[in-house]
């Protein structure tokens, strides 16, 4: 089983009731296969422009092409990997393996891997979380090459990641903010036990779990998970509620033993599903009530929700979830420019925010929404394809 | 058997058809409530479901002739029908004129002005066609209860676009008549009457065919009631699934199904165990 397989490939058969996804489409399945090729350009051109082999972090309409992220460039490695494997586009592949190689290059002696942006010259403090990103390329990089450096990148990563944990399962030092632990952490334990589903690393899959567990026991009544957000007491964007939601869920598949943190993902995921189809819509942030910051959309979060519950849909079949992925995907396609007037530079990309002055990332346009709209896209048009092959197969 | 009925807006045909139909086979319909289509709180609706495509649908509607049905064509059952029974009327406004049926145009049928009407009025029944959802206060004021037509098989599939879901789960669609309670489709059932689906149809077909259904569902549940005959099934409110608007990709999918055959639907009463 690959530990990647959301991303990088098509589902397992045995976290999906379904099998495995089609390859033989209909054309409503191709559905925004434009706008999928103009991400990737988009995301092609945003490592161009870096002079390395990393992802630049964002277009800004006020600084132009800012410097390459690794924390994100690794997560995009999957994405290139399933895209130039999807539709025949090999250079796709190779890129990835290249930015693979360059994540490498930044590791340190003791495994962690930076936080920050990329600066030639600059060393930056390693980041807890960055590195829980980076995992996810590197494992995917081995998963697809079978090169073993990739792996034992991936598992030193992994491993200064459970030497960092402190007791109660939390990481107070190495944060975003410091001496908070975030609930989005998931999405390092996640990453950790996805090499160890190679490495067999008892250690660090103990870790994991202990990380998952003290973050499920943040889980409030109302499915809201304490924590979720950059700051703690300020509302979450949906984009780091959807991280945290996505490491439970995929976490969970991980292993017979971790059937605990879907119940936790499911409840958040499907109070999130019922507020898109009763209010049509999903607000920017929310707080630790459910009351929405609603005069934006936060694209990005939109994007991963809709992977969250086609993920949910691959585990109970239910094509709720589905319909609702699909509806927030089209709330993000209308917001990529294809043929833009002015700033051509951002043909292809997706802001961060609808408007482009809300809240997440003001007039920026990151390379993780790029990259997570193209994952929802061909998940999505997966997902069709194989309801459309097989009538009435969820009753 | 006094009886009011909704509409959700002044050329509903589905409400025209209830109303003419119910008078003609002797039903005494002395209330209507329709809603006003012009709302802020409805714009607010329909843009927030819409976004900005409201503006173009609504220019389309209005190069139509002003009529939002002329755009689906599954109207036609409904065009049909009427044509067949012999109903000329094409507004609420005319039908009520020829059955005697005083109209209330309401915002809202749970606003004051609608609770007034019905109590002023005291309908046994309130028979549902239209208007959005309602509150408990309209719910409890008719002294048999309020009556819907459902699309879909219930308990199992609940909420909207029931015959698309029902398809959509491999279960025969059809009218679900029942008592509307507070919950969503979760008050008790009196008849289920599945939907001939034939070869070649399309969904539109299967809406265009399972509008008509409901006013004859309606019809035969009235013409029960009024008999005195009411033996209602409880439903299990943990049963069964609330399903949304379906997206056109989904839908798309339907037709495909149906054009090619494809489909091998669950016996008549299908129920969908759960």
């Amino acid at each position: 089983m690959k530990a990647s397989q959301d991303i990088n490939s098509t589902a397992p058969a045995s976290a999906n009731v379904w099998g495995d996804y089609p390859s033989v489409r209909s054309e409503t399945d191709r559905a925004n296969e434009v706008n999928l090729h103009a991400a990737a350009q988009w995301l092609w051109r945003s490592i161009d422009v870096t002079g390395v082999e990393g992802s630049a972090v964002c277009f800004s309409w006020y600084r132009g092409w800012m410097p390459a992220y690794p924390e994100t460039t690794g997560y995009i490695i999957p994405t290139f990997y399933r895209y130039g494997r999807q539709f025949s586009r090999p250079a796709y592949s190779e890129r990835a393996t290249r930015m693979a190689r360059w994540i490498m290059t930044l590791q340190t002696d003791e495994g962690a891997l930076p936080g920050s942006h990329y600066n030639e010259g600059i060393v930056r403090p390693p980041s807890v979380f960055n590195t829980g990103q980076m995992v996810i390329g590197l494992v995917a990089a081995y998963e697809e090459t079978g090169d073993e450096a990739f792996l034992t990148s991936a598992h030193r990563a992994a491993t200064w990641l459970a030497r960092e944990q402190d007791d109660d399962g939390a990481w107070t030092r190495h944060a975003y903010r410091r001496g908070f632990s975030p609930s989005y952490y998931t999405r390092v334990c996640w990453p950790m036990l996805m090499t160890t589903l190679h490495t067999s690393d008892g250690f660090v899959r103990e870790r994991a779990i202990r990380g998952l567990r003290g973050i499920a026991a943040r889980m409030c009544a109302n499915g809201v998970i304490g924590g979720w957000g950059f700051a703690d007491n300020r509302p979450a964007f949906t984009h780091t509620i959807a991280y945290t939601i996505r490491g439970f869920l995929e976490a969970s598949l991980l292993g017979e033993d971790l059937g605990e943190f879907r119940a936790v993902a499911e409840a958040s995921a499907m109070k999130l599903f019922r507020i898109l189809e009763i209010r049509k819509r999903l607000a920017g942030a929310y707080d630790d009530q459910w009351r929405g910051s609603s005069w934006y959309v936060c694209l990005t979060g939109n994007c991963q929700l809709a992977i969250c519950w086609m993920r949910l849909f691959d585990i109970n079949g239910d094509m709720r979830l589905v319909n609702a992925a699909c509806k927030a995907i089209d709330v993000v396609t209308p917001r990529q420019k294809l043929r833009p007037k002015v700033m051509r530079m951002i043909a292809g990309a997706i802001p961060g925010s609808a408007p482009l002055c809300g809240r997440y990332l003001t007039f920026r346009y990151p390379n993780w929404a790029a990259k997570f709209y193209m994952d929802a896209i061909m998940m999505r048009n997966d997902r069709l394809s194989f309801i459309r092959q097989h009538p009435g197969a969820s009753s | 058997m006094k009886i009011a009925v909704t509409s959700g807006y002044s050329k509903s045909r589905h409400a025209i058809a209830l109303i003419a139909m119910l008078a003609k086979r002797g039903h005494d319909v002395g209330l209507c409530l329709n809603v006003r289509t012009l709302s802020v709180k409805r714009f607010r609706a329909y843009y927030r479901f819409y976004g900005r495509k409201l503006f173009s649908l609504a220019r389309r509607r209005m190069m139509s002739g002003g009529s939002a049905d002329a755009l689906h064509p599954e109207v036609r059952y409904m065009d049909a029908y009427l044509k067949e029974n012999g109903i000329q009327a094409r507004t609420i406004g005319a039908v009520s004129r020829e059955t005697g049926t005083r109209v209330v145009s309401v915002g809202s049928l749970n606003d004051e002005k609608s609770l007034a009407a019905v109590r002023s009025y005291g309908p046994d029944v309130i028979v549902y066609a239209g208007g959005g959802l309602l509150r408990a206060p309209l719910i409890a004021l008719p002294g048999i209860g309020v009556l819907n037509a459902h699309g879909g098989p219930l308990p199992a599939v609940r909420g909207m676009n029931a015959a698309e879901w029902a398809l959509m789960l491999g279960l025969r669609p059809g009218t679900h008549e029942h008592f509307i309670d507070t919950g969503v489709d979760t008050g008790p059932l009196l008849f289920f009457q599945p939907l001939a689906i034939g070869a070649g149809d399309v969904i539109a077909d299967v809406r265009g065919k399972a509008t008509v259904q409901a006013v004859e569902s309606h019809l035969r549940a009235v013409d029960l009631l009024a008999e005195g005959r009411r033996e209602l099934t409880a439903q299990d409110r943990s049963a069964g699934q609330q399903y949304f608007d379906m997206h056109p990709l989904l839908v798309d999918i339907l037709d495909d199904w149906l054009r090619n055959g494809r489909l091998n639907l669950a016996p008549e009463s299908g129920s969908r165990p759960t």
